[in-house]
């Protein structure tokens, strides 16, 4: 082996230790622990085969922790992507202070999710809360923004929509800035109009960042806890119970770990399937490298 | 010929005019949140309950600020983000240049596999480790202890910075370590002399990526720590809401205390903070 070549493993060797370590056996002990039935409170352990996956997959909760998670997945997803790319278009256009405002725009994606989650769950309130007096104060009655089931779900997908649109925003603004300004020039030249040069410049060349951001935001928001624990606690009933608030549930609270390692290897499943295109992108595209030598 | 003319310069007016509200529309609704808090931060408890929200406070009290670091013990809380926070940044930041370097430049076996698992542990979700690793962590005895959440912290922030940072080595032209080592000097004296300096700002903007994340995390801070004397600032802000009362005041200031290192960031680093989130998502 070259000198240089072992230096190269020398290098890389802490990160896989850690890996090995802290991400490749927890996943192997997850999928193993999912086959046993394991009660901490009369500390049993015994083989339970599948059993433990035919029980979650015909539990009506964890149905509704799915549909609850995709629903929160397809209302954020499409807002924050929608409400980003606008964003994105309109801040290309040029304004003075450019810098300062997209700045100024980021700042909720850095925030803790939990103080975010404890801002709105102030401003959603019932009694003294923002949203229900500007309401009162136009006339309308009141929303039980986080106690009614009809309600519940969307307030929190609204603030997720409201920490995570700068994200969308960011990543389309960069590629918006990385077309050459001569094609509009050109376009513009042959009498195209905003629309039309919006249409068939802008969105085409735009695809293959859009299609990366909708997929990192899936993945992103198919995990979504934090706001639920703060602002409804899953609740009103299980309204916005999602998939890892079901899993917390039996793994921490029920403390049937079994049971909540084959949930969250049912997750992961759901997750790779979601992911598939972006991980075929990625494998298939960039080699990590950028000079073969 | 002055008609026209006339009509142009209304519409260009009305055009400047509905782009700028625009713009305030979306910088009221970016801050708007955050103004909110601090807002109720200052506010006495009587106006905190107020009918009728103010827009700022009649009375600024430092009330709250008080009770959260005498009677809440915050102090003790943000030393305890910080520690945990910094620690897992400093490795994971020197482990992960290292691979990074080493997958930015050089071909090796297994080289592959090793992308592939960076990826994935992107994808899966972090309540799929929670389990396994909380097992680990009590059969160590590392259970409710900061170093639990240090290690756990590594794990997750590994991946964003060897991803980060392959991209931010890949700026740096090959020519440069080439004539460096051909002028004699080996692999280890290329890479701290000549790679590192170069890639500096990019391991500052990593730094500070893994810094909030780890700052922010709240799902293995609540189920590795359980004495709230060792809790992080995301756990001890969800403790203020109980089944009976929300200490709104106090939450609100801790909620304060808690974006401010972040903004202090974003200030000091916005342009390869910037960067480093947009860079692997428009090449990539």
């Amino acid at each position: 082996m070259r000198k240089a070549e072992r230096l190269t493993y020398l290098f890389v060797l802490p990160a896989v230790v850690v890996f090995a370590l802290l991400t490749v056996y927890p996943l192997i002990y997850a999928i193993v622990t999912g086959f046993y039935k394991i009660d901490f409170i009369r500390a049993k352990t015994m083989f339970y085969g599948f059993q433990n996956y035919a029980e979650i997959l015909t539990d009506d909760t964890f149905w509704v922790a799915v549909k609850n998670t995709l629903l929160f997945v397809v209302l954020a997803v499409v807002f924050e992507t929608l409400l980003g790319t606008l964003f994105a278009l309109f801040f290309n256009s040029g304004f003075r202070f450019m810098k300062l405002y997209r700045t100024v725009v980021l700042v909720p994606m850095l925030l803790p999710p939990i103080t975010v989650a404890l801002t709105w769950k102030m401003m959603y309130d019932y009694n003294f809360g923002i949203f229900n007096f500007l309401l009162k104060t136009i006339g309308l009655s009141p929303v039980e923004w986080l106690s009614s089931t009809d309600w519940a779900l969307l307030s929190v997908v609204l603030t997720d929509i409201w920490q995570w649109t700068p994200f969308v925003f960011l990543v389309i603004l960069a590629s918006l800035q990385s077309i050459p300004l001569e094609i509009y020039e050109s376009a513009q030249v042959e009498g195209a109009s905003y629309v039309q040069s919006l249409r068939y410049i802008t969105l085409p060349l735009l695809r293959p960042a859009l299609a990366l951001v909708l997929l990192l935001r899936t993945i992103d928001t198919f995990r979504v806890f934090d706001k639920m624990y703060v602002l409804t606690g899953g609740g009103p009933g299980n309204a916005t119970e999602t998939i890892t608030y079901y899993i917390y549930r039996y793994g921490f609270r029920y403390f049937q770990t079994g049971y909540a390692a084959a949930a969250s290897i049912i997750m992961v499943i759901m997750v790779l399937i979601l992911s598939i295109p972006y991980i075929k992108q990625v494998i298939g595209t960039a080699d990590f490298q950028r000079n073969a030598n | 010929m002055r008609k026209p003319d006339k009509s142009r310069q209304a519409r260009a007016g009305l055009k400047a005019f509905f782009r700028y509200l625009a713009l305030i529309l979306i910088l009221v609704w970016s801050l708007f949140p955050v103004y909110w808090m601090l807002n109720n931060s200052f506010k006495n408890r009587v106006e905190q309950f107020s009918a009728v929200p103010t827009f700022f406070p009649h009375q600024i009290t430092l009330e709250n600020y008080r009770s959260l670091f005498s009677n809440l013990g915050f102090s003790n809380v943000i030393a305890n983000s910080f520690a945990i926070s910094l620690t897992s940044t400093l490795i994971a930041v020197v482990i992960g240049s290292l691979a990074a370097y080493s997958l930015s430049r050089f071909r090796f076996r297994g080289k592959r596999i090793l992308m592939i698992w960076i990826l994935l542990t992107r994808i899966f979700p972090p309540v799929t480790f929670v389990i396994p690793i909380y097992s680990i962590m009590r059969n160590a005895g590392l259970m409710n202890t900061r170093t639990a959440l240090v290690l756990a912290y590594i794990a997750f922030n590994l991946p964003f910075a060897i991803w980060m940072l392959v991209n931010f080595f890949n700026e740096i032209p090959v020519e440069i370590e080439e004539s460096s080592m051909v002028d004699g000097a080996t692999l280890y004296q290329t890479f701290s002399r000549i790679v590192l300096p170069l890639v500096l700002p990019g391991l500052a903007a990593t730094a500070i990526f893994t810094f909030i994340m780890s700052w922010n995390e709240f799902m293995y801070a609540m189920i590795f720590i359980q004495s709230p004397k060792l809790a992080t600032v995301p756990v001890a802000l969800s403790g203020l809401i109980t089944e009976y009362l929300v200490l709104w005041g106090p939450m609100s200031a801790g909620g304060i205390m808690s974006v401010i290192p972040i903004l202090v960031f974003v200030v000091l680093m916005q342009d390869y903070l910037i960067k480093g989130l947009t860079l692997g998502a428009v090449k990539g």
